[in-house]
């Protein structure tokens, strides 16, 4: 009995300060390592699932040669702020600075974004104009915290608000594609809900439900953006939570503010260990998969990325566009194919991609579609990454799958794991 | 033995508390920060128009009593460890650390190379979400 325990705390305790850098929840011990669908192949060298440690933030189920290890032995990462990620239930959680973002729909790697609306959570406060309007900060928000978002009510009247009862933010802002994004609730009525982002001048319509936040979105390339949402039928009742100014084609992860504008920091996330080695050979199958959420339309996300050294222009794994993954050799030749079905990186749907690769060439394939080949092949490298290339080409969407065999494996295989 | 395991798993378990250390430096422009050796040698330069995202922005120091930003360029250097390089750089304007500021604790200003009254009349924007600082009253 007392080695049982003395074996027990020498697990726990060599675990647990990897857990303290990855995350607050717990591991589940399942079963570390499960082939991606329809493979024929054997057991994956490096299999990690990020979206499989549960929910909400988690530390994800890492594993290499058939036991399970931290996901810290492959990953780390550095990032500044906290952040928030959601769960498959669309509550959204938070995590301090140096923490990867977890949760049951992978692990969330987003580039820098600033939000630049104050108050973006109390719309009570002097940074919001309303007129024919009433506000309160007392509803449950997007991440089901009590009197975090604020409550709007169309109060307005015969002379000042009966068609459109507005509540308004002006900023000072220089001219850049700007996307201001709200969650909505409705609570009661029927009139239509929009958004703006210049001033009313032209306005989004937004469909509410009132079983759950629903984000509405506007994209518009101006100087001084003036946000905010309309209501069109008096005496309707809305929730209003984390207003959002960011200067991007699509929003990202809510950042709360209060008195300033907010920055969250870029994930910048780190292969390291067994996994940075398998890496490093120069024969290697790499099974990813990722969802985008439904209003990313990210440029050309990076998946795994291998650059400096001998292959200074080396990218092992991104997305081309909506519809096409790609592989990048030694040599800058790219290597790309069709999203099979009706797969697109901006649909949220997810993405299931596979490369393999070894002295006599390489193989590309996405979504069980035509899979194409060429004789090109990878050299030696200094860093390896995740989700980004350097400080660009962000994935800007939830990581869930990263298993890699230590051989090529062929064609059909490579292709049934996409499946 | 039971409460020895029982006492080992409540501090294991514990919340996690990442320490963040945020450091204001002021230059005369862009170009001049960017040739700045400690930033160079930091991993702060991604390439000469970008800072590494992950840990570094340009910042804009404001004035409460004016509204009025301070002349110069301004980047704000946020670390998980203290950094003597930059705690001590002749740039430094302020440095925070903001586990205790968030908390209203003594020792929120690591140093400072501006006066008292200016510090307490300064506003930083933007910060790094997980900041709270007490603009008005940073001492």
């Amino acid at each position: 009995m007392t080695r049982f325990f003395a074996a027990f705390l020498t697990v726990l305790i060599a675990v647990a300060p990897a857990h303290a850098q990855w995350g607050g929840g717990n591991v589940a011990m399942l079963n570390p390592q499960v082939l991606p669908a329809n493979a024929s192949a054997g057991l994956p060298a490096v299999d990690d699932n990020f979206a499989a440690g549960g929910n909400p933030v988690s530390n994800g189920i890492c594993a290499e040669y058939g036991h399970q290890v931290p996901c810290t032995s492959h990953y780390s990462i550095s990032r500044a702020s906290t952040k928030y990620c959601a769960g498959l239930d669309g509550i959204w959680t938070q995590v301090v600075s140096s923490i990867g973002c977890l949760t049951n729909q992978g692990y969330l790697i987003e580039e820098a974004r600033t939000n630049n609306a104050l108050r973006a959570r109390d719309m009570t406060q002097a940074a919001w104009v309303a007129v024919g309007t009433g506000t309160a900060l007392n509803a449950v928000g997007i991440d089901g915290t009590a009197n975090s978002a604020s409550t709007l009510t169309a109060t307005g009247t015969a002379s000042s608000c009966t068609a459109s009862c507005t509540i308004l933010q002006t900023l000072t802002l220089g001219s850049a594609a700007d996307t201001y994004s709200v969650w909505l609730k409705r609570v009661t009525g029927t009139g239509a809900v929009n958004i703006t982002i210049n001033n009313l001048v032209g306005t989004t319509a937004c469909t509410l439900v009132t079983t759950s936040f629903t984000r509405c979105s506007v994209t518009a390339t101006l100087a001084n953006p003036v946000i905010g949402i309309q209501m069109t039928a008096l005496n309707d009742v809305i929730i209003a939570d984390v207003n959002q100014l960011e200067t991007g084609a699509f929003p990202t992860s809510p950042i709360p503010t209060t008195t300033v504008s907010v920055t969250r920091a870029a994930d910048a996330v780190t292969v390291s260990g067994v996994l940075n080695s398998l890496l490093a050979t120069g024969v290697s199958s790499i099974f990813s998969s990722q969802t985008i959420p439904g209003l990313n339309t990210p440029a050309n996300p990076s998946f795994i990325v291998a650059t400096g050294g001998g292959g200074g222009s080396d990218r092992r794994f991104y997305s081309s566009g909506n519809t096409t993954v790609s592989t990048r050799s030694n040599d800058a030749t790219v290597l790309s194919a069709t999203v099979g079905g009706a797969g697109t990186f901006a649909s949220g749907l997810q993405i299931k991609s596979a490369i393999a690769y070894d002295a006599s060439g390489r193989s590309i394939v996405a979504n069980n579609g035509t899979l194409t080949t060429d004789a090109k092949t990878f050299g030696t490298y200094a860093t390896a990454t995740i989700g980004a290339a350097g400080a660009s080409n962000f994935l800007n969407a939830y990581f869930q799958r990263n298993a890699i065999w230590p051989s090529r494996l062929s064609d059909a295989t490579l292709k049934a794991t996409t499946q | 033995m039971t409460r020895t395991i029982a006492l080992l798993m409540i501090l294991l378990s514990a919340p996690v508390r990442a320490d963040q250390f945020d450091y204001v430096l002021g230059f005369a422009d862009f170009a001049t920060a960017k040739a700045d050796a400690v930033a160079a040698a930091g991993g702060f330069n991604v390439d000469a128009q970008d800072w590494a995202s992950d840990h570094a922005m340009s910042v804009t120091v404001t004035r409460i009593s004016t509204g009025n930003p301070l002349a110069g360029y301004f980047v704000l250097i946020s670390m998980d460890r203290r950094v003597p390089a930059l705690l001590n750089h002749t740039a430094l304007r302020v440095a925070i650390d903001r586990t205790k500021c968030n908390a209203r604790q003594a020792g929120c200003i690591m140093r400072s190379t501006v006066g008292a009254a200016v510090l307490q009349d300064l506003m930083i924007s933007p910060v790094f979400a997980g900041s709270d600082f007490p603009w008005g009253a940073l001492q």
